[in-house]
């Protein structure tokens, strides 16, 4: 859209333009104000362009041959009415008046100037203009304040009464050798108006300090060549060539407005007369002479430590604590005064760094002119950690600079410097208070500690219990005793609960009891014994099958056995050693020990297996 | 007390008939070591030391004693290899860490490594102190107050809520305890050894042929990571790798 926007603009304007171009030109005139002037010069030539009224600006170009610059150009327009046999005729005349400075001495022609109306291009007449040398330097040129400007004569008598003076306390110097230049304004005339600096030099190729910079012009008497003039001081400098060689200074420019009393030409040119006006004020721009420096390389053989200094310098170093600890950073100033260019003085070689750390200097610089010389001083500020304890001397750093009075290099030391460093404060952790008040215990040397004390016996301890597998069976026990206590107690809430599950549990234990008391029974008491055993084989089956021991016949018994699913040989059995236990508890004395025993062994094997099926 | 019964514990389970004599005549040869080593004879106490290592004791003293008189003899890596065996037995002896402390200090090769913040500093000097048999310990301990707990909600489950507490922290010290273990074990098998040659060059193969990576002096720990002949991968703290000769290094 911008793009859109500015293409669109461009046409209007070039529309714009395209209409201007096409005003009606009648006629084109060039002309000059002189043909004759001087190189450096300017003059004015005007384009005077008749158009019919209502037509836009034309824009003349005029043609300049090489040698010619436009130093500016302003237009104007009158309009002038005529009625000639009648008729009205309204024209419009347009001036344009370029200013042009000749620089190259010969003979030219400017123009002819062209303008371009209804498609058509009017070129007007040509003029000669002859350049020829200009006045010698220092230069005076005016420019016009009104139409009218500056004749050479004119110029001529302002250039002697008018110049300034650049003068250098010295033509040939050493790189980095301070040259002070004066420019002073020698003037004959009481008013000078608006005066103000044009053009300031650069000075390229050096370095330059400001000492004097008028504000405003003090005038004191001097007489040059037998004249008395008003000197004042505009502008003094210092400057300090950075390269070596013949250098040019660029010229100082000083503008200001003199009154200049016009000449009256005749009594009878009425317009001289009524425009007569005896100061007329015109700017006048005046420039400094040339000046040619000579600037000489410095000897050749510098020692390894100069850094750059030109003029004369002391140098000291300074601490900011004698005291200090090891990896503390101390800072250290080393200062470097005296006169010449404090700004080209370099670091000074730092001294070899065995037991400091030095780190990259902040540099300042503090310098003034004093008596036209710059004077002051330049700091480096470094940062250094000692590395070691104890005494350690600070060494001395070195300056090296040129003297240009003497054109010889000159080397000085900073004094070492005595520093105190405590150890570092890692150290001081290990020492440790010895009484309240009291002195701290100082660590004075380290050691490794002393040996172990003597054994009786050594135990081998590359025993790892997890590697052994008889550790981790041990933490099964504690799980095991959890696992029985809770079965335990599972069976005592079974028991305290379920009649028949106490009673089927109970059963065995009581069974075997009954039978150890038969068996007490045997030798003795034949019919109490097999009662005995009648009842522990009765009441086992009564606690494993649930029922009433008392009201368990034999044939109850085999129908509980047969229901709970025995097998048959089972209950023949069981119903075998009760027929067995009735007809021995009814007929006494019949049966032997053996078969005393026999039974007793029947019936507990018959337990065992009862157990097993029920 | 509970880690002299582990201790005692230990020695019972892995002690088998004879050892005692043997102890006694270790610990003769020990006790002569530290004679000599009194006397200034470190060349004959560290063959004192050494023949009670080789008679199958593993004892940090005497691994301790035998640094000692490696670095009273100027042998820095056999001193540092025998206070690392030393440490690796007795991991909270304030000795055996204060020597290899100023031992290191000695040593030529440094690592750039970050140094560690306040609290990484105090959770690894807890680490180290604690040693495989005390974890052991440990997690045997906890598991024991998981049972204790779980008996407590069986048979009194009246206290419930304190019950749950007991399982809780014995559950979390149990689950931390096999955790520092597992770690603790791993590190204890991660095969690492000491430069004992004042100079070795590792290379990037396990040949002189290979380029030249770094350069490794006495003292320095590195870990074995592969085996190829003569030759060993080992690891460097700041994690760099390369192949030096086996006969360069001492395994701890």
């Amino acid at each position: 859209l911008v793009a859109r926007v500015l293409t669109a603009w461009a046409m209007v304007c070039l529309a714009l333009i395209l209409v201007a171009n096409e005003a009606d030109a009648v006629s084109v005139q060039l002309s000059a104000d002189r043909t004759q002037v001087r190189t450096g010069d300017s003059f004015t030539v005007t384009v005077a362009i008749s158009i019919d009224d209502g037509s836009s600006q034309p824009e003349p170009e005029l043609y300049l041959p090489d040698g010619f610059e436009l130093v500016g150009s302003r237009s104007s327009s009158s309009t002038s009415i005529s009625i000639v046999n009648g008729a009205v005729t309204q024209e419009k005349t347009v001036n344009v008046v370029s200013t042009i400075r000749g620089n190259t001495e010969g003979t030219f022609t400017i123009g002819p100037a062209a303008v371009k109306a209804s498609g058509k291009t009017l070129r007007s007449n040509a003029i000669g203009i002859q350049v020829v040398k200009g006045l010698a330097q220092p230069r005076t040129s005016s420019a016009p304040q009104s139409q009218e400007s500056v004749t050479a004569d004119q110029l001529e008598e302002i250039q002697e009464n008018l110049f300034i003076a650049t003068t250098s306390d010295r033509k040939s110097v050493y790189v980095g050798e301070q040259i002070l230049l004066t420019y002073d304004l020698y003037s004959q005339y009481r008013r000078i108006q608006n005066p103000r600096f044009g053009a300031i030099p650069s000075y390229t190729g050096f370095w330059a300090e400001k000492v004097f910079d008028a504000n405003r012009l003090e005038q004191r008497s001097e007489v040059v060549n037998g004249r008395p003039y008003n000197k004042s001081r505009l502008k003094q400098v210092a400057l300090f060539p950075t390269l070596p060689g013949t250098r040019k200074l660029e010229q100082l420019e000083f503008i200001c407005d003199l009154p200049i009393r016009s000449r009256r030409r005749s009594l009878f040119d009425m317009d001289e007369f009524f425009s007569w006006d005896p100061f007329r004020s015109h700017q006048v721009t005046v420039r400094a002479a040339d000046i040619e420096i000579d600037v000489r390389p410095l000897p050749s053989g510098s020692p390894t430590s100069f850094s750059g200094g030109v003029g004369t310098f002391t140098v000291r170093a300074d601490v900011s604590s004698e005291k200090a600890a090891q990896g503390d950073p101390v800072t250290v100033t080393v200062t470097v005064e005296g006169r010449g260019n404090l700004h080209g003085v370099g670091e000074p070689p730092r001294p070899d760094p065995e037991r400091f750390k030095f780190y990259d200097p902040n540099v300042t610089v503090e310098a003034t002119i004093q008596n036209t010389v710059l004077t002051g001083s330049k700091t480096f500020e470094y940062v250094a950690i000692p590395e070691t304890s104890g005494r350690v001397d600070l060494p001395s750093f070195e300056l090296t600079y040129f003297d240009p009075r003497q054109a010889k290099y000159v080397t000085l030391q900073t004094d070492p410097i005595p520093l105190e460093v405590a150890p570092a404060a890692r150290v001081e952790e290990v020492a440790m208070t010895a009484t309240p008040g009291g002195s701290v215990v100082k660590v004075l040397g380290e050691d490794i500690r002393f040996i172990k004390a003597d054994a009786s016996s050594l135990s081998d301890h590359a025993n790892y219990l997890h590697a052994s597998g008889l550790f981790w069976s041990f933490n099964a026990l504690p799980v095991l005793c959890l696992i029985a206590a809770w079965q335990w107690r599972r069976r005592q809430a079974m028991l305290d609960g379920d009649l028949a599950y106490a009673r089927r549990h109970r059963s065995r234990g009581e069974a075997r009891k009954r039978l150890a008391e038969a068996k007490q029974l045997m030798a003795t008491d034949g019919a109490s014994f097999y009662s005995e055993v009648y009842r522990a084989m009765s009441s086992f089956l009564a606690d494993r099958l649930n029922l009433d021991a008392s009201e368990l016949t034999t044939n109850q018994a085999r129908q509980a056995l047969a229901s709970a699913s025995v097998p048959s040989d089972l209950t023949n059995k069981v119903v075998g050693v009760f027929e067995a236990c009735d007809f021995a508890r009814f007929a006494s004395g019949a049966q032997t020990d053996t078969d005393r025993e026999d039974i007793l062994s029947q019936t507990e094997d018959l337990i065992g297996e009862l157990e097993r099926a029920l | 007390v509970r880690h002299v019964t582990f201790t005692l514990l230990a020695f019972f389970l892995t002690s088998n008939p004879g050892r005692s004599e043997a102890s006694d005549a270790a610990s003769a040869l020990y006790n002569e070591g530290n004679a000599l080593y009194r006397q200034g004879a470190y060349e004959a106490a560290i063959d004192r030391y050494q023949d009670v290592v080789g008679s199958g004791i593993r004892n940090p003293d005497v691994y301790y004693n035998l640094g000692n008189a490696y670095f009273k003899a100027g042998a820095l890596g056999q001193a540092l290899l025998n206070y690392e065996r030393a440490r690796r037995l007795a991991p909270s002896d304030p000795d055996i860490s204060g020597n290899v402390a100023f031992a290191n200090t000695l040593k030529v090769d440094r690592f750039d490594i970050d140094a560690p913040n306040a609290v990484t500093r105090f959770l690894s000097a807890i680490y180290t102190r604690l040693s495989p048999n005390g974890l052991a310990a440990w997690v045997s301990f906890s598991f024991l107050g998981i049972c204790f707990g779980l008996a407590g909600l069986l048979f009194l489950p009246s206290r419930r809520v304190r019950w749950f507490v007991v399982l809780g922290v014995a559950s979390l010290g149990c689950v931390l305890s096999i955790a520092l273990l597992t770690v603790k074990v791993d590190e204890l098998n991660t095969p690492k050894g000491i430069v004992l040659v004042p100079e070795t060059v590792g290379r990037s193969g396990p040949s002189s042929d290979y380029l030249q990576v770094f350069t490794l002096h006495e003292g320095t720990l590195v870990v074995l990571e592969r085996q190829e002949g003569q030759w060993g991968l080992i690891r460097l703290p700041n994690g760099i790798g390369g192949w030096i000769q086996l006969e360069t290094f001492g395994m701890i």
